[in-house]
């Protein structure tokens, strides 16, 4: 069964203004896909269009092989856990404890299960031992940690990323990564960082209003007119191995990982 | 921006022990009762009383003492009007009696967290809206003063001190940019909020993990508010006086 799937979804805000445009996209269940693109492409739109918070102007939406509409949003939404950009959008409550149990106690699960996931998902996020902090007095990278144990603590099916590691220190970008590749279910991240996407997904969704690219992120790398389109820069390590490859003359795919890079450099890893 | 959440202190009073809808119904008692009360030693017994459960709620005093002056204007602008329609004599009264009234309040909603209050009155049928209406006007506030700080901050960085006067029309002028700002700003995080709620299953009703069970306990506390309403209203009625 598809986790997620767009048919012709187009969206156009109250003033006009079209944010996306006949999208179609099919996410498999335990799929990992990153949704990239300039600002202002419509990444968050199209997200939240997929979290069942906006409903599209055209076209129809899937959710869990059922077609989403404003009647069954409320359930639907169950199967989203959905991470906001800015974690001061979705922490609410006054403690730390109560903000990841916001989501666990609205599903109306019993004292020990709530008390047992959100245990689990501050662990999991890293936060133990930060249950009764105020949320609003924490760092930028533990407010990250909260919204993220918060998004757990709900055990969706399908997590939905908005821009994950934007703002992070060095540290807290590889430490939230380090959390998300250990997360299971069909996760879908949007990121303008082609390197979060190396890191974390295998298949690459390019958006700047439509879809101009759609597949693997290898061949991306290489499709230089997508890249220019939708206004990427590949990352400093890529960019490195491009000119190096045009200098040495040496064919060879571009690595989207130091270990890769070093195995190109080096293949006899001497 | 360290805000001042009222019920901060909720949990670690002894008071959260009780049930939040014997203390919603204990407290109005003691304010309506307080409403009729002119006689200053009836009223000075109902702040003794208030003055005793704070001592014993465990919530800071310095805590009380930032909320009650965010009531402070109010209660002296009354206090003043009061004064000036029927003389000095009742102006202290009034001033006594909103007083105690605001205490009382203060309590009962810094010894009880502010979602099982928002629960215990869903349980009275306060319309859901309603109870929505006060769980976001709570939260919002907070974020129009983090909107209004950045934007404070945005405006000192370049330059901005106010102008000559606040009546100069260009120091005016960005004040009033800035309000426009700090609403449309707070409108769209608002917005967001909103989504990241209906996200974690928010459907508007109040859902908290303590279900609400009066006790024996409860009783006792409601009895103790009763008595001191009684007692106030006896010493104003001159009962107590005229018994001694």
């Amino acid at each position: 069964m598809d986790a997620l799937n767009l048919i012709e979804v187009s969206y156009a805000y109250p003033d006009g203004i079209r944010a996306i445009e006949k999208i179609d996209l099919r996410v498999r269940t335990g799929e990992r896909v990153a949704l990239v693109g300039p600002n202002g492409a419509g990444k968050s739109t199209l997200l939240k269009i997929m979290a069942a918070l906006l409903f599209p102007t055209d076209g129809s939406v899937e959710i869990m092989g059922e077609q989403l509409t404003k009647k069954n949003a409320e359930r639907l939404r169950r199967h989203i856990g959905f991470l906001f950009q800015d974690p001061d959008d979705q922490i609410f409550m006054p403690t730390v404890w109560d903000d990841v149990a916001f989501g666990p106690i609205n599903m109306q699960l019993d004292a020990d299960e709530v008390e047992a996931r959100v245990r689990d998902a501050m662990r999991m996020a890293g936060i133990e031992g930060y249950e009764q902090r105020v949320p609003h007095h924490l760092s930028f990278g533990e407010k990250k940690r909260v919204a993220i144990a918060g998004v757990l603590a709900m055990k969706a099916p399908i997590l939905l990323l908005d821009e994950p590691t934007a703002n992070l220190d060095p540290q807290g970008r590889s430490d939230l990564i380090r959390i998300l590749r250990s997360l299971p279910g069909t996760i879908l991240l949007a990121t303008h960082d082609l390197s979060v996407a190396f890191e974390l997904t295998d298949r690459a969704i390019v958006l700047k209003k439509t879809k101009l690219y759609d597949g693997d992120l290898r061949p991306l790398l290489e499709d230089q007119s997508i890249l220019n389109k939708a206004s990427l820069d590949l990352p400093p390590l890529c960019k490195l191995m491009v000119e190096w490859r045009k200098k040495s003359g040496k064919k060879f795919a571009i690595p989207l990982t130091v270990d890769e890079a070093l195995d190109v450099l080096d293949p006899d890893g001497g | 921006m360290r805000h001042h959440e009222i019920d901060q202190y909720a949990r670690l009073s002894p008071l959260n022990r009780f049930d939040p809808r014997v203390k919603i119904v204990s407290t109005i008692i003691l304010i309506v009762s307080m409403a009729f009360l002119t006689d200053p030693i009836a009223m000075l017994f109902c702040l003794t009383f208030l003055t005793v459960l704070i001592a014993v709620s465990n919530v800071p005093v310095k805590h009380i003492m930032k909320s009650y002056l965010l009531a402070f204007p109010f209660i002296a602008f009354a206090s003043l009007a009061v004064f000036l329609s029927s003389g000095g004599a009742s102006a202290p009264g009034m001033f006594l009696r909103i007083t105690d009234s605001v205490l009382a309040l203060l309590l009962l909603v810094s010894t009880t967290p502010f979602f099982e209050l928002l629960k215990a009155l869903r349980w009275f049928r306060v319309p859901m809206i309603v109870s929505s209406l006060l769980l976001f006007t709570y939260r919002f506030i907070f974020l129009l003063l983090d909107e209004l700080e950045r934007m404070k901050m945005a405006r000192t960085a370049r330059g901005f001190n106010g102008g000559r006067s606040i009546l100069h029309k260009d120091a005016l002028r960005t004040i009033a940019y800035t309000a426009g700002m700090v609403l449309v700003r707070s409108n769209a995080r608002a917005g967001n909020i909103y989504d990241a709620l209906l996200s974690k299953g928010y459907t508007g009703e109040i859902r908290t993990l303590n279900g609400l069970r009066a006790s024996p306990r409860d009783a006792a506390f409601a009895v103790s508010f009763f008595a001191v309403s009684v007692l106030a209203i006896s010493i104003q009625i001159g009962v107590i006086a005229w018994t001694l």
